[in-house]
């Protein structure tokens, strides 16, 4: 019978023995994909869950794509990456990351829908993945070379045609297979879609992260870093397979409706619509085009083209935050705008080649630079550096700043560990304290959204594994806020946008505008908790397991309808429609979502395993001992609120704090919602088994750590 | 490019130079529909690259604050009160944005002007 949506096998390495196996998908295939797969076999492959740190050999890395990957679902090429992390605190969890491009696509093209990473090599290795057949190599040679550099390298090794002259070349070349001349069976025009690290992974870095092309990085969570340590260089994969799709009329009857009805008019385009689907494509980096001349890229099977390559040869690829991450430092020092942009992508170069996340070094700089100016951080001080502090905001500091984190040499001795960690052992944990460290929860920085503002982010980041980097709300105060500030009328009152919204949180919040209601009154109540349950299973299955774009999903309200409804949880174009054209599934909006608290409770038992208790749970000081300020940067900082008479209003939510009592009541709310203990936040044998989890539960029984049944 | 009118060394000095990290004025950016980078700047001439027009964000400043942040923590009381004036005079944020850029480049040029006509006078660290 067709596994529609699948490749059918799961690929196994066996780093220590290098050896490759194969597993049935079809064993998974309730977990869906991405995410929910990759815990499934984690929690199957890994054989002791109390691990703390990535790098224990214990550890079990799993690249998994979605059964949405290269078939026509707009918005949908990226790859998941789960396992236990490196460089958190007080420890690395069980945790995931994600990267775009087309290695998921690549990945199931040659026969697998993930790879199962176990064990250490003795000696450095790459994996060479084509058509089901997998070779290891040494990787002596390659060790010490940057991402862009060891992909460029295995390129060449296995005879790619490079450049413009490219052509079709034989997969089996290095076999002994001959081609079938009647057809192209095994012949590509395609290059190998190659994961790799760079030096700040082979240096065990808790920044380390696995790179993709020259600028789709799995950032967060230090994965780069637990290659590093099981001296695993690159998996490369590329294939000549393909996927079989259950419904094509239905997948493109969905492509219809959508182009028709949700995305905006290519001819009479509404730059300003309030949307995410239906947005017109455009770069996302955070600085502007260096130059005219460039060529927009895009995930394989996206509609967006969030990146781009450049004419002039720098900053292709790369996007978002990692384009700003030294913007501050740098305008101390440029003399014009272009000469700004200039060492900001080449400074973004910088960090994908040595394979290293930058979202650290926003919010981290503003604390070294604190230190420096303190004097107690620099060359002969009580954190010596010698790093070239005088030339901080040039492209000379930047580059040498990242080769020092990547290397572990200088300061990044001690940062390689985890920042937080850095911050105790000098002696400033107090920083913590101030907010002069505005790293929030779980040694990660601040993302831009403060848990005392966006809630729901701060919470689904506290209550699980990481800092979230979900926009699923955010675009409210980004519409909203934009609307303020032209000073133009809304175009959704507060009230009809947070029907709109409430319309589409099914099941526990649907047609419960008030847990959108982000004002003081409402921030711990069980309102909140409702909206941070449906958001953690929303995205733990159809975005980081169906494996939708963060930048285009959810919809929920959209100006180019009619009736301002987007195309989340609708009937002709929503993320189910589009999961059972693929798949020949037939779940409902709310399955999926059931789907995700399946994966959600299963990562909440390997959290516990790993010590995960309710009293450990909690934001770094500066969250409840000092006033949200990030409306200092606007004027307002507005998001939907019911006023004093209950009527909905768009309401400036600058300067409060976070009230550390109330919050554990919040937890409270939240725990016994999921139907966890309240007291220890470990999940309940009903609450497993109501989700087939028996042995999950028995696992937790037999480790002392299965939560009580509380009335 | 308008000069405002011409400015001692002494202001133009201070126009220039970083303000202790203490003292540094928080800014931002909002790049929908996900990005909010928050950030700061420690002098007025980085703040002619937050408020430079650009089609696909908005910077973040709020006003009120600069004005003081001007007059009290760089010194520069004139500035502060074209700052004041430009942004009262502004009938939305955006507008505001873009007449106080103005106003600030105007007086980053009458500052560096000042120090050029004055050469014997040592340039101020970018950096403190």
């Amino acid at each position: 019978m067709a596994l529609y949506g699948y490749a059918g096998k799961i690929l196994r390495l066996d780093l220590t023995a290098q050896r490759a196996t194969e597993i049935d998908t079809a064993k998974y295939r309730s977990w869906g994909g991405g995410h929910g797969l990759g815990s499934a076999l984690f929690w199957e492959f890994c054989k002791d869950k109390t691990i703390k740190d990535g790098r224990n050999p214990a550890n079990v890395i799993v690249v998994a794509s979605s059964p949405l990957n290269g078939t026509l679902v707009p918005s949908a090429g990226r790859s998941e990456v789960v396992g236990v992390g490196l460089g958190m605190y007080p420890y690395s969890w069980y945790t995931r990351s994600g990267f775009g491009g087309r290695f998921g696509t690549m990945l199931r093209q040659a026969g697998f829908d993930a790879i199962v990473i176990e064990g250490r090599a003795s000696s450095p290795v790459w994996v060479d993945v084509r058509n089901r057949k997998v070779v290891f190599h040494d990787a002596s040679a390659l060790w010490g070379t940057d991402t862009q550099t060891a992909q460029e390298r295995i390129w060449a090794q296995m005879g790619v045609p490079r450049g413009t002259d490219t052509g079709w070349w034989d997969l089996n070349a290095s076999a002994a297979e001959a081609l079938d001349p009647a057809t192209d069976q095994g012949r590509t025009t395609q290059k190998p879609a190659i994961l790799t690290i760079g030096q700040a992974g082979e240096n065990q870095t808790g920044g380390g992260g696995l790179v993709h092309d020259a600028g789709n990085i799995a950032a967060v969570a230090g994965f780069g870093g637990v290659w590093g340590s099981k001296n695993l260089k690159a998996i490369s994969v590329i294939g000549t397979g393909e996927i079989p799709v259950a419904d094509a009329k239905a997948l493109l009857r969905a492509r219809q409706v959508t182009k028709e009805k949700y995305v905006s008019d290519l001819q009479q385009p509404d730059f300003a619509a309030w949307t995410k689907i239906g947005k017109q494509p455009k770069l996302m980096a955070m600085v502007p085009p260096p130059t005219d001349e460039f060529r927009p890229q895009a995930c394989q099977g996206c509609i967006s083209g969030c990146r781009a390559r450049y004419s002039v040869g720098y900053g292709s690829e790369t996007k978002c935050q990692v384009t700003s991450w030294y913007f501050a430092p740098s305008r101390r020092v440029a003399k014009s705008s272009q000469e700004l942009i200039e060492i900001n992508l080449r400074a973004a170069d910088a960090a994908q080649r040595y394979g290293i996340n930058t979202y650290f070094a926003i919010t981290g700089l503003h604390w070294l630079e604190h230190l420096v100016e303190e004097g107690v951080l620099g060359p002969g001080k009580a954190i010596p550096s010698n790093l070239p502090w005088d030339k901080y905001g040039t492209l000379e500091f930047a580059e040498k700043l990242i080769h020092a984190l990547s290397c572990r040499e200088d300061i990044g001795a001690d940062l390689a560990d985890g920042w937080v960690q850095a911050a105790h052992k000098w002696g400033r944990a107090e920083d913590l304290r101030t907010g002069h460290m505005a790293f929030s929860y779980w040694g990660q920085p601040d993302h831009g959204y403060d848990p005392r503002a966006e809630v729901e982010w701060g919470y689904g980041s506290i209550l699980g594994d990481r800092d979230i980097c979900e926009h699923c709300f955010n675009i409210i105060f980004t519409n909203i806020t934009s609307s303020f500030a032209f000073a133009q009328p809304m175009r959704i009152q507060a009230k009809d946008l947070v029907g709109i919204i409430a319309e589409k949180l099914s099941p526990y919040a649907k047609n419960r505008p008030e847990v959108l209601d982000y004002g003081d009154e409402n921030m711990y109540s069980e309102n909140v908790a409702q909206l941070v349950r449906w958001h953690r299973h929303y995205t733990r299955f159809y975005k980081q397991s169906a494996l939708y774009c963060d930048l285009r999903w959810p919809d929920f309200y959209n100006t180019n309808t009619p009736d301002n409804r987007g195309a989340t949880a609708s009937d002709d174009a929503g993320e189910h429609v589009w999961w059972n054209a693929v798949t020949g599934d037939t779940l409902s909006f709310d399955d999926g979502i059931e789907i995700g608290r399946r994966i959600w409770n299963l990562d909440n038992a390997i959290w516990t395993l790993q010590g995960r208790h309710r009293d450990i749970v909690h934001f770094a000081p500066y969250i409840y001992e000092t006033h949200f300020e990030k409306g200092e940067l606007f004027p307002f900082y507005m998001w939907p609120c019911r006023d004093e008479q209950g009527q909905w209003v768009y309401r400036d939510i600058m300067g409060r704090t976070m009230d550390r009592r109330k919050f554990e009541e919040f937890k409270t709310s939240f725990y016994r919602l999921e139907g966890w203990d309240t007291a220890s936040g470990w999940p309940t044998r009903a609450t497993l088994e109501g989700l087939g989890l028996r042995e999950v539960a028995d696992t937790l029984e037999a480790a002392g750590r299965l939560g009580k049944e509380r009335a | 490019m308008a000069l405002t009118t011409a400015m001692d060394v002494e202001t133009a000095h201070r126009i220039l130079a970083s303000v202790p990290h203490v003292r540094r004025f928080p800014v931002g950016h909002l790049r929908p529909p996900t990005g909010l980078i928050p950030s700061f700047v420690r002098s007025v001439g980085e703040l002619e690259f937050v408020l430079a027009p650009r089609s696909d964000s908005l910077p973040g400043v709020h006003m009120e604050r600069l004005a003081a942040w001007i007059e009290h923590d760089v010194g520069d009381p004139a500035g502060a009160a074209e700052v004041r004036a430009a942004a009262a005079a502004a009938p939305s944020y955006v507008d505001a944005c873009v007449a106080v850029y103005e106003r600030i480049r105007d007086r980053v040029a009458s500052a560096r002007h000042a120090l050029e006509s004055a050469p014997q006078v040592q340039a101020p660290e970018r950096r403190a």
